[in-house]
C-alpha cells in the first residue's frame, strides 16, 4: 500500500521534533523540563545542569547531521549500485575514511575536526576510485556483485592496516579508539557547522537528481535508454556519497547500518521512487540515529554505550526483517 | 573491525587492574625449604601448584611484572619480554635498565637478559629456545592452555590471580618463594609499602585526602573509574589517600574494578585529587576546557595528577617491586605538590 509522501513527510518531521526534545530532556542526569527550556533561553555556564543541556544540544545537533548524511548516502548507493545491502560501510567508503584519518593521527598528529575532515574525505574518494577501479576490470566492468566483493575486501585490508597502527603506536590508542566505534559527544559547534555545510552540498546534489537515480535502479542499459549518461551521473552521485560519509566519519566516527537500515525503511513506507525515499531517509536517518543515541545515555547507568555499539543493536535486527520480508525490499 | 589482541592487552594495562590481595596465590603457605635442608618449594596458582626441586638458574618470564620482580629480588632473568607500550628506547624501562646496570648486566653486557617480542601474544618458540628451567607468569593474563603448553618448556607459575589482578605482593611473595629468597622478598615488600606509607605521614595534605583514580577520555567525553582493587587506587591509597565515597558507593561488586561513568554525571564526582592517564601532551587545561569535565570539583580547582607519559603510567599501573620506588622517586613528587595546592 503506498501511503501519501507529503503525509509521510510531515510526519516523519514530527517524529523528528519530537525525538530532538527527547535527546535534550533525556540523559544520565535528571534535569527537569523546565531547566532545559531555561537552560536553551539563558544560559549560564556556571550551572551544571545548563552545561549538560548545551553539551546534549551539541550532540542533537551532530546526530541530525551525521544521521540525515549516513540515510542518504546509504540509500543514494543502493541506487546507484542496484545492490540492496549497498551502506557506505560496504563499498569501502568508511573504510578508506577511517584509514585516512587514523594515518592522519599516526603520521601527523591530525587531531583539529577540519584536518581530520580533509584527511576522512580523501580517504572516502581513494577508497571508492580503489573500489570501482578493481571492479571494473574484466570484460563484463563493475557489477554490483564485484563492486561488493571488491568494497569488501578493501575493509578487511584496510582494518588490519588501522590495527597494525594501532599496534605500532599505542600512545595514540586513546584517540585511535575513537575511531573504531562512532560517537556523538565531544564535538563543538564549530566542527558541527562546518561538517554540516559539506554535507548540505551532498545532500542537495542528490535531492536534486532523485530522478537519475530512479533510472540508474533500473539497470545500466534501462538508464541509457531513459537518456541518462550513466557514466556522468555515477561521478557526481559518487562525489556526492563521498563528502556525505567522509564528512559524517570525520564528526562522529564510523556508525554502521544507519545507512543499510533507514533506505529500507523508507522503501517499505513509500515504495521504490528515490524522489520520495531521499526526503524521508534526510528525516528518518535522524530519527534513527538520535533515539539510538539517547537510549545509549539511560539504558547502563552509571555509563553511557556509545552510539555505534546503539545503532548495531537497533540496525541488525531490522536489518532481519528486512531480509526475511525480501519481497518488500526489491529495488 | 576489532582491537588488535595487542591493543587490548595494551588496554588490560590501563584499564583492568589489579584486585586486592584476595585470591589465588596464598604464597605463605607455600615451602621453600624441606626438612633436610635441600631445596624444594611450592608454589599455589590458579592452575594448580608448581613444585620445584631445585633452585632456578635460568629465570624467564611473560608479560609484565614478573621480570621486575625477579630483578628486584637481585636476580637477572635469562629472559624476559621486550616492554614495548610505555617502553623506553632500549625495549626496557628506565627501573630495569638501573638495576641491570646495577647488577652489572647492563643491555651491552653478555648477562644481559635475552628479550623477545610478545606482540602476539606469548612467544613459545623463543622461550623454548633458551632453555629455562622456571617461568613466571605470576602476573599475566595466561590462559590454562598457555599454562600447559609452557610446562613443556619448564615448570611455569601460572597466574595467581585472573587477567592481570594478581597484587605486587603476591607475586613478589611467589617469586621469592620459587627462587628461595623468601624473607628478602619479605623485607623488601615491607620497605616498599614502609616508604609509600611514609610519603602520607610527612606530608599532611596528603594524609585523608580523597582521591578518584580514572581517565578522561577528551576524544569522546568518556570517564572510566578504576574502582578499589585497582593497582591505581591501590597506589593512592597506600600513600595514606582514601578513595572518595562516590567510588566506594557505586562499587557493584568486589569482583568488579572499573567502572564507566557518564559524563553528564561528572559533578557527582568529588573529591580533592582526580588522577587521569592521558595520552602524551594533555594538559589540565585541556580537560578544564570540556565544559563537561570542568563540572568535576577537582578539575576545577586543578586538583588533576597526570601522567601523560606511557612510562609514567606503567610504573604504576603495572606496579611491581622494582617500578614503585622509581614510582616514588619520579611520580609521587607530583602528586604531594598537586596536594598541596588544593589542600595548602
Amino acid at each position: 500500500m503506498r501511503r501519501s509522501t507529503p503525509l509521510v513527510l510531515t510526519g516523519a518531521l514530527l517524529v523528528l521534533g519530537l525525538t530532538c526534545l527527547l535527546s535534550l530532556m533525556v540523559g544520565a542526569r535528571t534535569v527537569s523540563p523546565s531547566t532545559v527550556v531555561e537552560a536553551l533561553r539563558a544560559y549560564d555556564d556556571s550551572l551544571t545542569d545548563h552545561v549538560v543541556v548545551h553539551s546534549r544540544l551539541l550532540r542533537t545537533l551532530a546526530g541530525i547531521a551525521v544521521g540525515g548524511a549516513l540515510a542518504v548516502a546509504g540509500a543514494a548507493m543502493q541506487g546507484m549500485t542496484r545492490n540492496p545491502l549497498a551502506d557506505p560501510g560496504i563499498l569501502g567508503i568508511n573504510a578508506g575514511a577511517t584509514t585516512a584519518v587514523v594515518l592522519g593521527v599516526y603520521l601527523a598528529d591530525a587531531s583539529r575536526v577540519v584536518e581530520l575532515m580533509g584527511l576522512a574525505l580523501l580517504g572516502a574518494a581513494l577508497g571508492t576510485v580503489a573500489v570501482y577501479a578493481v571492479a571494473s576490470l574484466g570484460r563484463e566492468g563493475a557489477t554490483p556483485v564485484k563492486l561488493a566483493l571488491t568494497g569488501a575486501a578493501l575493509t578487511a585490508g584496510l582494518g588490519s592496516v588501522v590495527n597494525a597502527l594501532v599496534m605500532i603506536d599505542d600512545s595514540s590508542l586513546d584517540r585511535l579508539r575513537f575511531w573504531q566505534v562512532g560517537t556523538l559527544g565531544a564535538r563543538s559547534l564549530a566542527d558541527i557547522s562546518g561538517v554540516a555545510a559539506l554535507m548540505a552540498v551532498g545532500a542537495v546534489v542528490i535531492l536534486l537528481t532523485t530522478g537519475v537515480l530512479n533510472a540508474l535502479a533500473l539497470g545500466d542499459d534501462a538508464a541509457v535508454g531513459l537518456g541518462v549518461k550513466v557514466g556522468r551521473a555515477r561521478a557526481l552521485l559518487g562525489t556526492a556519497v563521498i563528502l556525505l560519509c567522509g564528512a559524517a566519519v570525520a564528526l562522529a566516527g564510523p556508525i554502521g547500518f544507519l545507512g543499510l537500515v533507514v533506505p529500507h525503511a523508507a522503501r517499505l513506507l513509500l515504495g521504490g521512487d528515490y524522489r520520495r525515499i531521499v526526503p524521508l531517509c534526510l528525516l528518518g536517518g535522524p530519527v534513527l540515529l538520535l533515539l539510538a543515541d539517547t537510549a545509549g545515555r539511560v539504558i547502563a547507568p552509571p555509563a553511557e554505550v556509545q552510539v555505534g555499539v546503539m545503532t548495531a543493536l537497533v540496525g541488525v535486527p531490522v536489518f532481519i526483517v528486512l531480509i526475511r520480508s525480501r519481497r518488500q525490499v526489491g529495488l | 573491525m576489532t582491537l588488535s589482541r595487542r591493543a587490548l592487552v595494551a588496554l588490560s594495562v590501563l584499564a583492568v587492574p589489579a584486585l586486592a590481595s584476595c585470591s589465588g596465590g596464598d604464597a605463605d603457605a607455600a615451602r621453600d625449604v624441606d626438612a633436610e635442608g635441600g631445596f624444594q618449594a611450592t608454589i599455589p596458582h590458579l592452575y594448580g601448584e608448581t613444585v620445584l626441586e631445585a633452585k632456578p638458574t635460568r629465570i624467564a618470564t611473560v608479560s609484565w611484572v614478573n621480570a621486575d620482580t625477579v630483578l628486584a629480588l637481585d636476580l637477572v632473568p635469562a629472559g624476559m619480554p621486550t616492554v614495548t607500550w610505555g617502553g623506553n628506547e632500549n625495549g626496557s624501562t628506565d627501573w630495569i635498565d638501573a638495576k641491570l646496570e646495577e647488577l652489572g648486566a647492563g643491555w651491552d653486557t653478555d648477562t644481559a637478559p635475552v628479550t623477545y617480542d610478545e606482540t602476539d601474544g606469548i612467544n613459545f618458540d623463543e622461550m623454548a629456545a633458551l632453555v629455562p628451567d622456571l617461568i613466571i607468569a605470576a602476573y599475566s593474563g595466561l590462559t590454562e592452555e598457555e599454562y600447559d603448553q609452557l610446562s613443556k618448556i619448564a615448570p611455569t607459575i601460572g597466574p595467581l590471580a585472573p587477567n592481570y589482578t594478581a597484587s605486587w605482593e603476591d607475586v613478589l611473595a611467589a617469586v621469592g618463594t620459587a627462587t628461595g629468597l623468601s624473607e628478602q622478598a619479605a623485607t623488601l615488600a615491607e620497605q616498599i609499602t614502609g616508604d609509600l606509607a611514609a610519603v602520607g605521614e610527612e606530608n599532611p595534605a596528603i594524609a585523608g585526602a580523597t582521591f578518584i583514580a580514572g581517565t578522561l577520555g577528551l576524544a569522546d567525553d568518556s570517564i572510566a573509574l578504576y574502582l578499589g582493587g585497582d593497582t591505581r587506587s591501590r597506589f593512592f591509597t597506600s600513600l595514606g589517600m582514601t578513595l572518595a565515597d562516590v567510588v566506594t558507593e557505586n562499587t557493584p561488586d568486589s569482583e568488579t574494578f572499573y567502572l564507566e561513568w557518564s559524563a553528564e554525571r561528572a559533578d557527582e564526582l568529588v573529591s580533592d585529587l582526580f588522577y587521569s592517564w592521558a595520552a602524551p601532551g594533555t594538559t589540565v587545561e585541556d580537560f578544564q576546557d570540556n565544559e563537561l569535565f570542568a563540572q568535576i570539583p577537582a578539575v576545577a580547582d586543578g586538583g588533576v595528577v597526570l601522567t601523560d607519559d606511557d612510562h609514567l603510567t606503567l610504573s604504576i599501573s603495572a606496579a611491581n617491586a622494582l617500578s614503585l620506588p622509581w614510582a616514588l622517586e619520579h611520580f609521587v613528587p607530583t602528586v604531594v605538590e598537586v596536594a598541596q595546592s588544593v589542600r595548602g
